[in-house]
């Protein structure tokens, strides 16, 4: 044990002495900041006119979102609402423009465009809309079951959703969410960077013993065809969770940092309209947390032992970068459910809020599993598995030709 | 303390680089010569165990070489041997200590000695990197020794090595072997002559010559030329 122990140490020594790890690091954190800061630089425009600065359009609006952050969206706030929108001429263009709009409808934006969301009505029909808590809530299961539908779900899925809708706490109160919606939408982005980081950082793991010629050193060495092996996996899924950890802790950082951390019991639904698990903003954090940790580990078990069948970092590299190349340009159509599933929910797709919060789920047994539920189980499950079959492939390595 | 090569072969598709060898090695120095492509190298890979025999059995006092007690007693200096450029000496010394099973105390204690022997204590906290061909075979040979191994392979272990380290080499492995099983495998005759109690000899395969050689027998030089029809000359 002390002797694997030790192992771990120099393999984690083998990778923090490649100076390519520190570049990758630097230049993903950077590239994480841009994705986390990148809606607040530059100008916001309206067709071809530039209307303000992003910052101080999210200055101007997040004033107007603490006045209405903690009021519940019931049918005294969604009049308020329409009353402001209404006032908006209906000859306007572009309604934004509008000195109406920036003086009376602007402070209630954050509440219509989460009752757009909600409902999927159009700005033309929410301008038309009679504010009607029931006719809200009607709406959203409308959209709701729409979706279920357009996604193929089965009968049983469709009713477990139902009871979670059933279980949400209406009115929904406004809360401000900003950070956590960037949290959101920029984990797509900083699981694509987690998962090019693992696949950059360790294709060379076991190929460079090869190359290097050190493998007959360790294979001769009495622990070399075991304990060898499980030092250079873990090390590899230390590296692997260590860097996912970095990279979120940092666009989480950054987040709270510049739009605020508070809202952190606020309904999901805030953010995500079309998901009906009660779960708050601040349970998302740590199910994307866990998200992008065990689809690291999958993919660097996956990398190293793609790394070791090879005995190539750069065909390893072309592999796992290509993978995750196809999974940002391809998808398969819904109506194939199963392929699609699959699709969704492998490695190098899964990290997007759409398949974390994926409304397809798995039965196991009767018992209803979402997406964040079952796809971390499977994960751990098939990289140990994956694990086994890189040792058998390890211990099969012969020493000839050179 | 036995080394037994029992009918061993090893054929890649028409290709026989080691043909039914079988021979018993016990305590000493064996000096193993041949040409290039004659085997030596495969022979000494599948002795360590990171090639597999076509056929026939490799075991040392009972142990298969499959085995990770047979591991334990071998210690291996490869012809093209490996190493982490970013790695200080006593870095890879603790780390090969590792892989050997070898405690973290005692490891530090036998790789500072070792560092001694070879006489790398100075550059011990220096990049592997930043060595000369002939130090790093010194770290080489300093890894091969870290777990006492009683089997002790060396393939080619004097490449690199100034005449005043390939004395210094000789008196070392003229040592280990009064108590171990030493393998040398070399081009160089003279290496030969002056450290190892018998000589194999090895061509396409084949053992053509096992046995002790002294001033009787001739110069061992000439008759190794003789073997290989003059191709192969000292060094």
């Amino acid at each position: 044990m002390s002797n694997l122990k030790m192992l771990y140490y120099y393999e984690l020594k083998k990778l923090w002495k490649r100076k390519m790890i520190w570049v990758t690091l630097l230049i993903f954190l950077v590239a994480t900041a841009i994705t986390m800061l990148g809606e607040l630089i530059g100008y916001y425009y309206i067709g071809s006119e530039k209307a303000d600065t992003k910052y101080h359009m999210f200055l101007v609006d997040r004033e107007y979102q603490k006045q209405l952050d903690g009021r519940e969206i019931d049918q005294s706030l969604l009049e308020e609402m329409s009353d402001a929108y209404g006032r908006i001429p209906m000859t306007a263009e572009k309604y934004s423009l509008t000195e109406e709009y920036q003086k009376y409808a602007r402070p209630y934006c954050a509440v219509f465009n989460f009752v757009r969301d909600t409902t999927r009505m159009t700005v033309s029909e929410m301008m038309q809309w009679i504010p009607d808590l029931e006719d809200f809530y009607r709406k959203r299961q409308t959209m709701l079951e729409e979706d279920w539908e357009s996604c193929s779900l089965s009968d049983g899925e469709k009713e477990f959703w139902r009871q979670k809708e059933a279980e949400l706490e209406v009115p929904f109160m406004y809360r401000i969410t900003e950070s956590y919606n960037m949290l959101l939408q920029g984990v797509a982005t900083v699981g694509v960077l987690v998962l090019l980081s693992v696949s950059i950082c360790l294709s060379g793991v076991f190929a460079e013993e090869h190359t290097r010629r050190t493998d007959q050193l360790i294979l001769c060495s009495k622990h070399g065809k075991d304990a060898a092996y499980w030092a250079k996996v873990l090390a590899g899924v230390s590296f692997a969770v260590g860097v996912s950890f970095l990279l979120f802790t940092f666009a989480a950082i950054l987040a709270f940092g510049v739009y605020g951390a508070e809202g952190f019991d606020a309904a999901f639904q805030l953010i995500f309209a079309k998901y009906s698990y009660p779960i708050t903003v601040g349970q998302m954090v740590f199910i994307l947390y866990g998200c992008v940790m065990v689809t690291a580990v999958i993919f660097s078990v996956f990398v190293m032992v793609l790394s070791e069948l090879f005995h190539s970092g750069i065909a390893t590299l072309a592999v796992t970068s290509g993978m995750i190349i196809l999974s940002m340009i391809c998808s398969v159509p819904v109506q194939y459910r199963i392929a699609a599933q699959i699709w969704n929910w492998s490695p190098s797709s899964f990290l997007a809020p759409w398949n974390i919060f994926d409304v397809w789920m798995v039965s196991v047994f009767g018992h209803y599993f979402t997406a964040w539920q079952a796809v971390p189980v499977i994960y751990v499950v098939i990289s140990v598995g994956i694990g086994a079959i890189g040792k058998i492939v390890y211990r099969r390595f012969q020493v000839s030709g050179r | 303390m036995e080394l037994v090569i029992d009918r061993v072969s090893k054929q890649y598709k028409n290709d026989i680089a080691v043909d039914r060898i079988s021979i018993k090695l016990q305590k000493g120095v064996y000096g193993l010569l041949g040409a290039n492509g004659a085997g030596k190298t495969t022979l000494i890979r599948m002795i360590c165990g990171i090639l597999k025999p076509t056929s026939g059995t490799i075991s040392f006092d009972g142990m298969d070489v499959s085995e990770e007690n047979y591991r334990s007693v071998l210690g291996y200096l490869p012809q093209d041997f490996g190493y982490y450029p970013e790695f200080t000496g006593l870095d890879f010394l603790l780390y090969m200590a590792a892989l050997k099973g070898i405690g973290r105390t005692q490891a530090k204690q036998k790789a500072k000695q070792l560092l001694q022997i070879v006489s790398l204590q100075e550059t011990a906290k220096k990049k592997i990197k930043t060595y000369s061909g002939g130090m790093k075979q010194r770290l080489g040979i300093a890894q091969a020794l870290l777990n006492e191994p009683k089997l002790l392979i060396l393939d080619e272990p004097t490449a690199g090595l100034d005449p005043k380290e390939r004395v210094h080499f000789r008196n070392l492995i003229e040592d280990w072997g009064r108590d171990h099983i030493v393998l040398l495998s070399t081009h160089i005759v003279s290496d030969v002559e002056q450290i190892a109690d018998q000589v194999l000899l090895m061509k396409d395969g084949q053992l053509i010559y096992c046995g002790k050689w002294d001033g009787t027998k001739g110069d061992l030089e000439r008759f190794y030329l003789q073997q290989f029809g003059g191709e192969e000359g000292n060094e």
